[in-house]
């Protein structure tokens, strides 16, 4: 099999000049494609990071019933340890969250009333990254005996997940057809090389040739056009996505945009093997169509 | 060894082209198969390629029973089958060499052995100058006479010829069948499909002839008519 590598990527050169500017408008179409495909996932990731960022500011606040010993409260606060996705559980005070109080509405002169404490022991809690606030939030009002009330950025929290799962389904909707356009595309190129050596397959099957010996010039043409595809467009995304951060994060600072090595490094990844992925099961598809039906 | 037990072929729109044929050809042979325009040559010649199915019937060659062959198989069987065309099959594009050497190339051989083989192969039908021309830069002989080398290159034990010299003058012709008989004496079977009375009576060898599908004739020593 390895010998033969010389002779299958002689002849996929000889195909592809044959046909070269139906390659040269595929791998254009492999590259628009991809780049809309890039653009969504940059878009939602963003968007995805932007959802969790703000969830994860989102804190519950218990509001624990008046009745309950101390005991009681730190049975609860381990119980509530124990949840998933639970990243800290802090006891606060009824004495320590009015001074609290007292002071940050200074304005309202509290300090000079008679008034008593009106507050409640309270218990705050954060979530971990990616832990979604709501579920916890149900399940902990749960403990009626312990709670009193419960408060949580409940609008936001179902808001921020509302959209991000739209974005995700109309995302995917559109990456779907685009990836589809792509790959008839790249069938329908890789088909007209098929039949332009449609003579010489048929020769090759006359000496003997195995149909996967005739298809592999035709698998590299198709990888090709994926890959060289999936290189420009990735080269494009990301130098237009590091230019357009720079004037983005320049005039609105605390913008989070995801500038991550790794989780960028893992977009183009994903991008560069849908292209060449594309390109290899394009060309698989239409040579093996062709070859089917020949003896 | 070519065995066909009772073989038809009608094709898909109704036509009888092979009619219960019955044929030995035993190894090493060297046989002519006649008859008129229509009569069944070709189909019978790619029954036995396997570039189509028999209807009826059973084909062996060698140790291979050719129903049993799956299509997946086919390249492999093949191998052991060289195949001459009247058209020749060449490819336009490539060099006399090239040509040749994809024979081999698809059987995966390495390069050097290729380069031998192939050397070796148009020294025997004359053409070694000719190695880097392209094949439309060729006489029709010439042509077929790569046809030739490409099928042999391989050394199959089988040969076929569908009316190798069907295009040829009779100099030429003469030249072709030379080179396939110097072939046989090589221990190849070969099986010669012709219209060529000249030939056929010129050099005496066993006759196979067939008419509307069905063996009339087999004499060893037979010329074009009876
Ligand atoms: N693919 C096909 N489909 C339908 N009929 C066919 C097909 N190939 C051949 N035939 C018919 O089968 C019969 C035998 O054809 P075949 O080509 O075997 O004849 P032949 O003896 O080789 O003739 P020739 O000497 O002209 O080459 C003919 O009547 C032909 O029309
Ligand atoms: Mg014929």
């Amino acid at each position: 099999m390895f010998r033969d590598w010389g002779f299958f990527i002689t002849e996929t050169m000889i195909g592809i000049k044959r046909s070269s500017l139906m390659a040269v408008i595929s791998i254009v179409t492999v590259t628009v494609s991809l780049l809309v495909f890039g653009f969504f996932l940059l878009v939602t990731t963003n968007l995805t990071n932007l959802a969790d960022l703000i969830t994860s500011k989102l804190e519950i606040r218990i509001f624990l019933k008046s009745s309950l010993t101390q005991q009681e409260i730190t049975q609860f606060q381990d119980r509530i340890k124990r949840i998933k996705g639970i990243e800290s559980v802090k006891f606060v005070d009824k004495v320590v969250a009015w001074d609290e109080f007292r002071n940050q509405f200074q304005n309202l002169h509290l300090d000079s009333t008679d008034q008593d404490n009106p507050l409640p022991h309270s218990i705050r809690i954060s979530l971990m990254k990616d832990h979604h606030i709501l579920p916890v939030a149900k399940y902990l009002r749960g403990f009626d005996y312990y709670v009193d009330d419960l408060v949580y950025g409940g609008e936001i929290a179902e808001r921020m997940e509302r959209f991000s799962r739209l974005i995700h389904v109309f995302g995917f909707g559109l990456v779907g057809i685009l990836g589809i356009s792509t790959l008839l595309i790249i069938v329908n190129t890789i088909r007209l090389t098929v039949i332009a050596r449609q003579d010489e397959i048929s020769v090759m099957k006359l000496v003997g040739a195995t149909n996967r010996f005739i298809q592999w010039p035709f698998l590299i043409e198709g990888f090709l056009i994926g890959f060289i595809g999936a290189l420009m467009s990735v080269a494009l995304l990301s130098s237009a996505y590091y230019f357009l951060g720079e004037k983005i994060q320049g005039s609105v600072p605390f913008f989070p945009l995801v500038f991550h090595q790794s989780e960028l490094l893992r977009i183009f990844m994903i991008v560069a093997l849908t292209g060449t992925g594309i390109g290899i099961v394009g060309a698989y598809i239409s040579v093996s169509k062709t070859l089917k039906h020949q003896l | 060894m070519i065995q066909l037990k009772n073989v038809s072929k009608v094709y898909s729109n109704g036509m009888l082209a092979l009619d219960d044929i019955n044929i030995f050809v035993g190894q090493e042979e060297f046989v002519y198969l006649i008859g008129p325009s229509g009569s069944g040559k070709s189909t019978l010649l790619k029954l036995i390629f396997m570039a189509d199915f028999p209807s009826q019937g059973e084909i062996i060659i060698d140790r291979f029973i050719l129903s049993r062959i799956q299509r997946s198989q086919i390249p492999f069987y093949r191998r052991n089958i060289g195949m001459i065309f009247q058209d020749y099959k060449l490819l336009s594009k490539r060099t006399v060499y090239e040509n040749v050497a994809f024979a081999l190339r698809v059987m995966h051989y390495p390069t050097p052995k290729i380069k031998k083989q192939v050397q070796h192969v148009l020294e025997l039908v004359g053409l070694e100058d000719k190695m880097h021309s392209m094949p439309n830069e060729l006489s029709g002989g010439e042509q077929q006479k790569i046809c030739i080398a490409r099928a042999i290159v391989n050394a199959p034990p089988i040969l076929l010829c569908d009316e190798p010299t069907g295009n040829l003058d009779p100099d030429t012709s003469w030249d072709i069948v030379q080179l396939l008989t110097k072939i046989n004496t090589r221990k190849t079977t070969v099986v010669m499909a012709t219209h060529d009375t000249e030939i056929v009576d010129g050099l005496p060898k066993r006759v196979i002839a067939i008419e509307s599908g069905q063996v009339k004739r087999d004499q060893q020593l037979g010329g074009y008519v009876e």
